[in-house]
């Protein structure tokens, strides 16, 4: 066979243009660079992290230090965003509430949406009484109102930045695992799974290679828009005045204290409110951006 | 002795109260295409999915090279599986989207043989040339390539497990009469150079007695006659 093989083979194939783990990368961010919108969220993303991450080197004040003497001031040059009813800094609250906020909502995402894909994937993929199981209990997951769980939960667990995580994940998860399900049951049946099972492929290969990679895409893009979500819902406890303990800056509990001076100092519920739509606004442009480009049938789709 | 590569016996199969096939009973011995033909909706696809283990039938025993692989164990019938292929109807989805061409290809050689990357390149290349397949339509990922291109590379990964039996269900229903022709013609050149034997289901009549040695007929789920067609079967 080896001595009849047609030398156009051996010259030309060979295993970057073939094998898809070398040009995955590339493929991706190719059509990431053809869109402009993507690229500025992420940039304005990557701005928001860097802030954040360095927020303790460049916030010019303790975003704790209370001066009463100083309260409800106005933008000035001292303090460039004013100050709050307890004379603290905004600008210094705002940089180290991002840090708070962008972590509560990355640690949230990324354990509802582990969470949600593995059980999800093994209720569409077993079926049976498996996905029985899991079905119910996403359904009494998915009965609750977002965030009046959340609320009861954290009323049972108490303030904190672990407990509002493991809330907050509580209720998410199980929307991620009902459409991963969904998303697995219409695969499982394509032709393409059926030849890896006459093949002999195990369960396991079988999810790894051809479930998961095919079923993931409307996951991220779920992620990616639910992380403006969860910001939104940290936001919210906050304001109701459960979310995080007073000592830790977050966004929403600074809206929820400026709402008192909204007509004499409006400012402080302005600049935490612009902050928190800002990077909402960033997260939802990433996942209408990432659902274009992990689209297959997407007009200049080539690989997804 | 030597048995036949498959044979089926008293096959049925219902789905709740709706019996949609019984008393199939049929044999194909090595190097043989058997057609069954049928009109839509008459079971032929389920037999086909009984046969390669996608559907568990309510009675009857299968077996291949006198085993029956009804009563074998899940880990048994795994070795097994190889061995029993099948062709699926819709080429558009017979290939994994994610993964270009020359992946899909060489999937099942990855899943037993243990290669490492030069070699499954090599062993690749040489079930593109068997099929006839050119270096440009494996470096494309599917939603690039026409219907006959997939099912070359369908009967190349699927020959990738050396089988001795091929389900292949309508494989050219999808496509045009001229790319039809080619792709049975593959067929028969494999089975000419392997001695592997097709069940060839499908409800053109006229393409079953083209390439089959004999066509069983399915009507109102069950086998009413198998006809032999005047073609040896060389292997």
């Amino acid at each position: 066979m080896v001595d009849t093989m047609d030398n156009a083979f051996a010259k030309k194939l060979k295993k970057e243009d073939v094998l898809i783990t070398e040009v995955y990368g590339s493929e991706f961010s190719k059509r990431l660079f053809q869109r402009k919108d993507m690229l500025f969220a992420l940039v304005a993303l990557l701005l928001f992290t860097g802030l954040a991450l360095f927020a303790p080197f460049i916030s010019p004040y303790d975003p704790n230090a209370n001066e009463l003497r100083n309260k409800n001031l106005s933008p000035s040059e001292d303090h460039l965003l004013g100050t709050d009813y307890l004379g603290r800094d905004l600008l210094s609250r705002i940089l180290i509430g991002a840090r708070t906020s962008l972590s509560i909502a990355f640690g949230v995402v990324l354990i509802s949406l582990i969470t949600g894909t593995a059980l999800g994937c093994a209720a569409g993929y077993y079926g049976g009484i498996v996905d029985e199981g899991i079905s119910r209990v996403i359904d009494v997951f998915l009965s609750f109102p977002g965030v009046i769980f959340a609320l009861a939960i954290m009323g049972v667990l108490g303030r904190g930045v672990f407990n509002l995580m493991l809330a907050l994940s509580i209720v998410q998860w199980a929307k991620y695992a009902r459409v991963m399900r969904g998303q697995v049951l219409s695969i499982k049946k394509q032709e393409f799974v059926l030849s890896a099972v006459t093949s002999g492929a195990d369960d396991f290969y079988i999810i790894r290679r051809h479930i998961v990679p095919n079923a993931i895409a409307p996951l991220i893009v779920l992620a990616t828009i639910d992380i403006g979500h969860v910001i939104l819902s940290i936001a919210t406890l906050s304001f109701l005045g459960i979310g995080l303990p007073a000592d830790v800056p977050e966004w929403g509990a600074m809206l929820s204290a400026g709402k008192e001076f909204m007509r004499t100092a409006p400012y402080q519920t302005i600049f935490p409110g612009l902050a928190i739509t800002f990077v909402v606004v960033i997260f939802s442009i990433l996942g209408d951006g990432m659902r274009d480009i992990l689209d297959p049938n997407h007009e200049g789709g080539e690989i997804y | 002795m030597s048995f036949p590569v498959l044979t089926v016996n008293e096959l049925a199969m219902k789905f709740g109260t709706s019996e949609v096939f019984k008393n199939i009973s049929f044999s194909v011995a090595r190097g043989e295409t058997l057609g069954l033909f049928g009109k839509s909706g008459s079971g032929k696809t389920t037999i086909g999915r009984c046969i390669v283990g996608l559907e568990k039938p309510t009675g009857g025993k299968i077996l291949v090279h006198g085993e029956d692989i009804l009563s074998m164990g899940k880990k048994e019938f795994r070795k097994l599986r190889p061995k029993i292929q099948m062709i699926f109807q819709h080429p558009e989805t017979s290939l994994d989207p994610r993964m270009k061409a020359f992946e899909n290809l060489i999937e099942p050689l990855k899943i037993h043989s243990g290669l490492k990357q030069d070699s499954l390149l090599k062993r690749g290349e040489e079930l593109a040339e068997l099929t006839g397949l050119r270096p440009e339509h494996l470096v494309r990922y599917p939603g690039h390539l026409s219907g006959g291109e997939i099912q070359r590379i369908v009967l190349a990964r699927i020959m990738a497990l050396s089988p001795d039996f091929i389900v292949a269900d309508e494989p050219t229903s999808m496509l045009d009469v001229s790319v039809q022709a080619q792709i049975l013609r593959l067929m028969q050149k494999l089975q000419r150079e392997t001695g592997v034997s097709y069940l060839l289901i499908s409800h053109n009549l006229e393409v079953l007695r083209k390439v089959c040695h004999r066509i069983a007929y399915l009507e109102n789920g069950t086998i009413t006659s198998i006809e032999n067609i005047n073609r040896g079967i060389k292997t």
